[in-house]
């Protein structure tokens, strides 16, 4: 399967954007206790994005043998 | 007669343990590489739950829910640095097994030693390995220890609990090394998985109904559990940020995280077991939940036995004495793999280089040092010295500190002289403890090991700038 440079540095783009997702200032807007999000508190639910954004990235490099 | 129920159940469990520990170890070959790596031959299923159970130890289980209880959120830190680390597994751990198959690799102190053809930083990086990793080991037996004495009311002692515990494993690693340790560590995952899991959700559900509801009254009660900086204060956006920076960095720099890669039997293992790694952490999500859900129903609770107390104020005896075995058994998994990291680097990276023993002898050498690890661990433990609080305050950072050097093996072969590697290694680890333990703590609430990281990455930094390169290879000794 091909994969150049660029695929590469998309993956690792996306990778990085996890990141800093999970820092300063990202977090900020979730540091609230209400209004919740899909009935949890806003950090909580934060806390689950990154449950859910890293698989989906690792498994879509598995596939693409990046 | 009731207290028997659970000492019962731990006590089958170990029989069990030792069971598997003992028929998984017979017909093997028995080299040094099968021992400490298991001849390189792992399949996903083995390398995952090992990883598994060397990731969640007993602080994952009573350590962090207990957390949550007494600051609230910054603990969430922990099971995002867990996920985000599978990053870290899938584009690092390849290339550190590549050259673990192809350089015939044991230990994380010979990779970086051979990288930089330096036995100075191969005995400098055993060294702080062994520092770093002998106080978990104590950590470990303290909670097997407190298990006994919590379930049988005292009537087992502290220390009898724990020298139950740890010599099954001690006979159990000694005996069959990582192979054996792995399928102890399949048990143990999915026996902690399935009780943890069901415990988790009972405790939730008869406290509370419902996440949401719970939450709802934790937000009407203590919103300063549910933010940044948590209860306390404890952890601003400096902190946490740095923290998962260190943690990402340091995560797979634990000499027994590390090793764990030359193990699996090829490339895609590691892969895969990235993938799955961050559904595992699901679980140390819900055990924190749990820990939020002691805000409210628990008053006043050392936090590390919030855990307990909600298992047992919720489920069943039956489910409680299931649930004090999986803890146990968590603690035994994750002692029972760094004890035989720790004898490997000891043999293989401080002795090996001037004894040179043929593979037969050192095996046997890791063998007997296994013992002396896990006895020198548990008389820490019994002492309970204030330096295992003291060195596991600082290890995170210290064993981070390889990541600028493992980085630059990987990706810039010889452009890093060992001279500067070695520098880089003791600046960082050296500015590291004088912000946890110096006059000035935290600056700018910035995590100590991030600290040592900017100065030993400046270190590295300058050293390719200048160009101070390697000399002619120079082959490190040593088992290959």
């Amino acid at each position: 399967m091909y994969h150049g440079p660029l695929e590469k540095r998309i993956f690792f783009a996306a990778g990085l954007a996890i990141v800093l997702f999970t820092i300063w200032p990202a977090i900020t807007l979730f540091n609230y206790p209400e209004p919740f999000i899909l009935g949890l508190p806003p950090f909580v639910f934060y806390s689950l994005i990154v449950f859910v954004a890293v698989p989906v990235l690792l498994l879509a490099a598995l596939l693409r043998k990046v | 007669m009731s207290w028997m129920l659970t000492p019962a159940v731990v006590l089958g469990f170990l029989m069990i343990t030792l069971y598997l520990g003992i028929r998984a170890s017979r017909g093997r070959q028995r080299s040094v590489s099968e021992h400490v790596v298991a001849g390189r031959g792992l399949p996903l299923t083995l390398v995952f739950f090992i990883a598994v159970g060397e990731i969640y130890s007993s602080q994952s289980f009573l350590g962090q829910p207990g957390w949550a209880y007494a600051y609230g959120a910054p603990i969430l830190w922990a099971t995002m640095n867990g996920t985000l680390v599978a990053m870290v597994c899938f584009w690092l751990g390849p290339k550190i097994w590549r050259q673990g198959k192809e350089k015939n690799y044991l230990t994380q102190a010979q990779f970086l030693g051979a990288s930089y053809q330096s036995p100075v930083l191969r005995a400098i990086v055993a060294s702080v390995s062994l520092i770093a990793l002998i106080p978990y080991v104590s950590i470990q037996i303290i909670g097997a220890g407190y298990v006994f004495r919590s379930t049988t009311q005292g009537r087992i002692p502290y220390w009898l609990g724990s020298l139950i515990a740890f010599s099954v494993v001690a006979i159990y690693v000694s005996k069959g090394g990582l192979r054996v340790i792995s399928w102890v560590a399949v048990f143990k995952g999915i026996f902690m998985l399935t009780v943890g899991g069901v415990c988790v959700v009972l405790v939730i559900h008869k406290q509370y109904g419902s996440l949401t509801e719970m939450f709802r009254r934790i937000a009407a009660q203590s919103p300063q559990h549910l933010t940044l900086p948590g209860k306390t204060g404890i952890m601003g956006y400096a902190f946490w940020s740095t923290s998962l920076i260190v943690g990402m960095c340091g995560f797979y720099m634990w000499p027994h995280l590390f090793q764990n890669f030359f193990s699996a039997r090829d490339e895609l293992t590691i892969r895969k077991q990235a993938v799955l790694i961050p559904l595992y952490n699901v679980i140390g999500w819900g055990f924190i939940m749990v820990g939020f859900a002691g805000i409210l129903a628990v008053k006043e609770a050392p936090p590390d036995s919030v855990m307990i107390e909600m298992v047992m104020r919720s489920v069943p005896p039956w489910l409680v004495a299931f649930f004090c075995a999986g803890a146990l058994s968590a603690s035994m998994v994750t002692a029972a793999a760094i004890t035989l990291v720790s004898a490997a680097t000891l043999a293989n990276d401080l002795f090996q280089p001037s004894l040179r023993l043929p593979d037969e002898k050192l095996r046997r050498l890791i063998q007997a040092l296994v013992l002396v690890v896990m006895s020198a661990a548990y008389t820490f433990a019994i002492l309970q010295s204030s330096t295992i609080a003291f060195v596991l305050l600082m290890a995170y950072g210290v064993v981070s500190q390889f990541f600028p050097l493992v980085i630059a093996a990987l990706y810039l072969p010889g452009r890093v002289s060992s001279a500067s590697a070695v520098a880089a290694l003791v600046v960082g680890v050296a500015v590291t403890a004088f912000f946890t333990v110096g006059p000035i703590a935290r600056p700018g609430g910035f995590h100590p090991g991030f600290l040592g990281l900017v100065a030993n990455s400046a270190v590295m930094l300058l050293a390719l700038a200048t160009g101070v390169k390697q000399r002619q290879p120079a082959r490190v000794s040593g088992r290959a």
